[in-house]
C-alpha cells in the first residue's frame, strides 16, 4: 500500500518544491533533466578533449620523423622539440582511451539520455532518489577533473594504456607516467564507479518502479530498455574494477604482492613476490567486457526508437529485441577471457570464452535483421537523426564481423596486438556508439531545448563522419592483417613493414583529421542552435513516445498536475485506419477510428505489416 | 525535414471520430503490470517500494566487491593452506554481529507496533556496532603481536583488505543508525522513520552476512 502514497508525496513534491535560487536550480539541481545535460555538456567537453590527443597521435603516426611546432600549442610538455616523445605518445593513448570509455561515452550514454529519457519515457515526474542522483553527477564531474589535473602533474599522466595493466601500472619506475599520474588516475576511475553506481540506482529502480498507468514493461520504448540493461551491467560490474583498483593502490604504495611477481628491473630485484599480472586483467576485463556492452546498449535502444520513427513503421519484433537486449547483458559476463586468449591460459577455458563470446553474435544479429526488417518498405524520412541511426547499423555490422574474427583465439592469437583489434573495437564500440550518441542528440535536442539544430550543417556531419570514420578504420584493417603493431610509437625502423604502410598510415591521420573537423561543426551547430535556434514545435518528428507528450522543454516535475496514462505500446506507426501516421502512447484504444480491436492491428503488424494502407494523413 | 503537425491535432482528430462501432476491451489478464500488458489501471510497479528496491539493488552492487575481492584471494593463493590461527577475537566478532542482527529485528518489530521500545534497540545494535570495531582492533592487533601485517604474506593481504573493507561498512552501518536517530529526534513521520529503519536493517543484515563469508573463507583455507 506505500506506493500510492510514494506517488501521491512525489506529485506534492514536484509542484510545492521547485528551486528557484541560482545554485539549486542549475548547480546542485535535483531534477533530472537539469542532471542530465549536466552529464552531457561535461562529456563532450570530456569527449573534445579525448579527441584532440587522438589528433596528436595521430600526426605523430602518420609523420613521425617531422618537427611540427605548432603542436606545441596544443600540448607544451613531452613535445619540446616540435617532435612528440616516446612518453608523451603513451601518456596519450592511455588518456585517449580511458576520457573516452568512460568519460564521454558511459557518462553520456548512462548519466545524459539515461537521466533525461528514463523519467519522462515512463511517466515519471522524476528519479527514484534525486539526491542520490545529483550526487552522482558531483562525484562524476569530481572524477574528471581528477583526471583532468593528472594531465598537469610533473611526471605526466597515466601511460600504462587505458586497461593499465602491472606491473607497468603497479612500479613507480616502469614509466615516467607511473608516478602520481597513475594514482590520479586510479582514484578517478573509483570515483566514477561510485558516480556511476549511484546513477545506475537510480535509473533501474526509476524505470522499473515508477512507471505511470498503464506503462507496463513491454510497452516501454527500446530506449529505456537498453539503458537499463546496461545500468545492471554497470551495477554488477564495475565492482570488480574498484576491487582491483584497491589492490592496485595497495601494491604501488604499501608494499603487498596482489599484482607483482619477483621480477628484476633494470638490474634490481624488486622485493615483491608471488603476485599476478594476470589476476588484474581478470579483474579488468570481468569489468571490462560488459563494459562494451553498457556503451553499445544503451545505443542499441536509441536506434531502435529513431529507426522506427524515422521510417514510420513500428519497430519489427519488439518482445524479440527486448529479449536480446537481456541475452546481450547477460552474455556479457561471461565471455571477458577472449580479452586474454594470449595470456597463456588453458586452451580448454580459452574454447569455452570462444563459444560463450560467438554466441553473442546471435542475438546481436537478431536485432540487426529487426533493425532492417523495420527499415523494409518504410516511407524513411532522411533526418540527421535517421542517418546517424542507419549509421549505426552499418558500423554495428562492420565491427560486429571483425568481432567474429578476434572472438576466435584460433585467430585472434595472431591479429593479437594488430592494428586490425585497434580497428575492431574503435568501429563496434566507439564509432557504433558515437552514432547513437548523436542519433539521439540531434533526435531530443529540440525537446531539452526548445530550439531545432540545423539539418543541413547536421547531414555535412553526418556525412564527414560516416566517411572519414571508414577511411581511418577500413584502413586500420588493413594493417593490422598486414602485421601492424599496436602501441608502436614509430615504426621506421622495422623492416617488416614495408614504406606502403607509412602511407596508409597517412590515410588514417588525414581521415582522422577530417572527422575531427566535422565534429567542430556539430559543436558549432549545437552551440548556434541553443543560443538562437529555430523554436522548436512539441513533437518535430511526430514521435509516439511519451517525452514527446511532455511541454517543450518539460517544466520542473514533468506533466504538470496530472501524470499521462498509458494505453499503447510505443510503435503505433502507420496504424492501419488511424488518421495520422502515428499514434501517441497516450490516446486510448477505444476510440481508434477503425473500429478493430487495437492490439489485433499491432499483432498484424508485426507478421509483414504493408504500409500506407489508410494513411489519410501524412505531412 | 522537420514535420509541424502538433501532437495535440493528431489527438483531436482521433478523438473526434465517431465511435459506431466501438468494441469493448477483453477483460485483462491479471497481474499486476509486472510484465504482460493488461491491468493498465494500476500505477505500473514492483510489488516493493523504491527505497527497499534500491537498497536491494545496492546491496547486490556491494556483493558484486565482495565476490570480486574474495575470488582474487582464492585465485591469488592458489590452494595454499592458511599460514596462521585465525585469533579468537574473530569468534567475539562473529557473535557480535549476530546479535546486531537479532537487535535490528526486535527494533523494526516494535517500531512496527509503535512501540517505544524500539529505540533501546536502535542504540543497542549502536553499541554492538561500535564493540565489534573493537573486536575487529583487537584481532589486528593479535596479528600484528604475532609479525602478521599487510605485506607478511597473501593470506594476511587479503585478510586485512577484507576484514578494513568490510569494517568500512560497518562505519556506514552506523552512520545509517545515527541517521535513525535523526530522523527519531527531528519528529521525522511515521513513514520516513519506518523506511530509514527498514532500510538500515536490511544493510545491516547484509553486512553481518558479508562478515559470516569472510570468516566462513578463512576457516575453508585452512582446513
Amino acid at each position: 500500500m506505500e506506493q500510492p502514497i510514494a506517488h501521491a508525496e512525489a506529485a506534492v513534491d514536484a509542484h510545492h518544491h521547485e528551486p528557484h535560487s541560482f545554485w539549486t536550480k542549475y548547480v546542485f539541481s535535483q531534477d533530472h533533466k537539469v542532471i542530465a545535460m549536466q552529464y552531457m555538456i561535461t562529456a563532450l567537453v570530456m569527449g573534445f578533449i579525448g579527441m584532440v590527443m587522438s589528433w596528436i597521435f595521430r600526426i605523430q603516426l602518420a609523420w613521425p620523423e617531422h618537427n611540427l611546432p605548432f603542436l606545441r600549442f596544443l600540448m607544451p610538455t613531452n613535445m619540446e622539440s616540435g617532435t612528440l616523445q616516446t612518453p608523451g605518445y603513451y601518456m596519450l593513448v592511455t588518456m585517449h582511451g580511458t576520457i573516452m570509455v568512460f568519460f564521454l561515452l558511459t557518462a553520456i550514454l548512462t548519466g545524459g539520455f539515461g537521466n533525461y529519457l528514463i523519467p519522462l519515457q515512463v511517466g515519471a515526474r522524476d528519479m527514484a532518489f534525486p539526491f542520490l542522483n545529483m550526487l552522482s553527477y558531483w562525484f562524476y564531474f569530481l572524477s574528471c577533473v581528477v583526471i583532468t589535473a593528472s594531465l598537469f602533474v610533473s611526471t605526466g599522466a597515466a601511460s600504462a594504456g587505458w586497461t593499465s595493466y602491472p606491473p607497468l601500472s603497479a612500479l613507480e619506475k616502469a614509466t615516467p607516467g607511473s608516478g602520481l599520474g597513475q594514482d590520479l588516475w586510479l582514484i578517478a576511475i573509483a570515483l566514477f564507479i561510485v558516480a556511476s553506481t549511484m546513477g545506475s540506482l537510480n535509473y533501474v529502480t526509476t524505470a522499473l518502479n515508477m512507471r505511470t498507468k498503464g506503462m507496463t514493461l513491454m510497452r516501454m520504448p527500446l530506449t529505456v530498455w537498453g539503458i537499463i540493461v546496461a545500468a545492471i551491467l554497470g551495477l554488477f560490474a564495475f565492482p570488480a574494477l574498484f576491487a582491483g583498483a584497491v589492490l592496485l593502490l595497495l601494491d604501488r604504495h604499501l608494499g603487498t604482492s596482489f599484482f607483482l611477481p619477483h621480477l628484476v628491473v633494470g638490474g634490481e630485484h624488486i622485493v615483491r613476490d608471488g603476485g599476478s599480472p594476470l589476476l588484474w586483467q581478470h579483474l579488468f576485463w570481468f569489468l571490462g567486457h560488459p563494459e562494451v556492452y553498457i556503451l553499445i546498449l544503451p545505443a542499441m535502444g536509441i536506434t531502435s526508437e529513431i529507426l522506427s520513427n524515422g521510417a514510420r513503421k513500428p519497430i519489427f519484433g519488439y518482445k524479440v529485441m527486448v529479449g536480446s537486449i537481456i541475452a546481450i547483458g547477460f552474455l556479457s559476463f561471461i565471455v571477458w577471457g577472449h580479452h586474454m586468449f594470449v595470456s597463456g591460459m588453458n586452451p580448454w577455458l580459452g574454447f569455452a570464452f570462444v563459444i560463450t563470446t560467438l554466441i553473442i553474435a546471435v542475438p546481436s544479429a537478431i536485432k540487426t535483421f529487426n533493425w532492417l526488417g523495420t527499415l523494409w518498405k518504410g516511407k524513411i524520412r532522411f533526418t540527421t537523426p535517421m542517418l546517424f541511426a542507419i549509421g549505426f547499423i552499418s558500423t554495428f555490422v562492420t565491427g560486429g564481423l571483425t568481432g567474429l574474427f578476434l572472438g576466435n583465439s584460433a585467430l585472434d592469437i595472431p591479429l593479437h596486438d594488430t592494428y586490425f583489434v585497434v580497428a575492431h573495437f574503435h568501429v563496434v564500440m566507439g564509432l557504433s556508439s558515437v552514432f547513437g550518441i548523436f542519433a539521439g542528440i540531434y533526435y531530443w535536442f529540440p525537446k531539452m531545448t526548445g530550439k531545432m539544430m540545423n539539418e543541413r550543417w547536421g547531414k555535412v556531419h553526418f556525412w564527414l563522419t560516416f566517411v572519414g570514420s571508414y577511411g581511418v578504420f577500413w584502413t586500420m584493417h588493413y594493417l593490422g592483417f598486414m602485421g601492424m603493431p599496436r602501441r608502436y610509437y614509430s615504426y621506421d625502423s622495422y623492416q617488416f613493414l614495408p614504406p606502403s604502410m607509412h602511407t596508409l598510415q597517412m590515410v588514417i591521420t588525414i581521415s582522422a583529421l577530417v572527422v575531427g573537423a566535422a565534429q567542430l561543426i556539430f559543436t558549432v551547430n549545437f552551440l548556434v542552435a541553443w543560443l538562437r535556434g529555430k523554436k522548436a514545435p512539441d513533437n518535430p518528428w511526430q514521435a509516439t513516445t511519451l517525452e514527446w507528450q511532455a511541454p517543450t522543454p518539460p517544466p520542473h516535475g514533468n506533466w504538470g498536475p496530472t501524470l499521462p496514462q498509458v494505453h499503447r505500446w510505443p510503435y503505433d506507426y502507420s496504424v492501419p485506419g488511424a488518421s495520422a501516421d502515428f499514434v501517441p502512447q497516450t490516446v486510448p484504444v477505444e476510440i481508434e477510428p477503425s473500429g478493430e480491436h487495437h492490439r489485433a492491428a499491432v499483432h498484424v503488424n508485426g507478421h509483414g505489416y504493408t504500409n500506407g494502407s489508410g494513411n489519410g494523413h501524412h505531412a | 525535414m522537420v514535420m509541424d503537425t502538433p501532437t495535440a491535432q493528431a489527438m483531436v482528430t482521433t478523438l473526434s471520430t465517431p465511435q459506431q462501432r466501438r468494441t469493448q476491451l477483453p477483460p485483462p489478464p491479471g497481474g499486476n503490470g509486472w510484465w504482460f500488458d493488461g491491468s493498465s489501471d494500476d500505477p505500473q510497479s514492483l510489488a516493493v517500494p523504491s527505497w527497499q528496491f534500491g537498497t536491494w539493488l545496492g546491496l547486490g552492487t556491494l556483493t558484486v566487491l565482495f565476490a570480486a575481492l574474495s575470488s582474487a584471494y582464492v585465485v591469488r593463493i592458489g590452494g595454499e593452506r592458511l599460514a596462521f590461527a585465525l585469533p579468537p577475537t574473530v569468534w567475539l566478532s562473529t557473535l557480535l554481529l549476530l546479535a546486531n542482527s537479532v537487535a535490528l529485528v526486535l527494533a523494526r518489530r516494535a517500531l512496527e507496533k509503535k512501540n517505544r521500545h524500539f529505540i533501546r534497540w536502535l542504540w543497542a545494535s549502536f553499541g554492538i556496532g561500535v564493540g565489534f570495531l573493537l573486536s575487529q582492533l583487537a584481532t589486528w592487533q593479535v596479528l600484528a603481536s604475532q609479525g602478521l601485517f599487510l605485506t607478511t604474506n597473501p593470506h594476511s593481504s587479503f585478510f586485512y583488505v577484507l576484514t578494513v573493507v568490510h569494517g568500512l561498512h560497518v562505519l556506514g552501518g552506523l552512520g545509517a543508525l545515527l541517521r535513525c536517530w535523526y530522523h527519531l529526534r527531528h519528529r521525522s513521520s511515521y513513514q520516513r522513520l519506518r523506511r530509514a529503519l527498514g532500510m538500515t536493517a536490511t544493510y545491516w543484515h547484509f553486512v553481518d552476512a558479508v562478515w559470516l563469508w569472510i570468516v566462513a573463507l578463512f576457516v575453508w583455507t585452512s582446513l
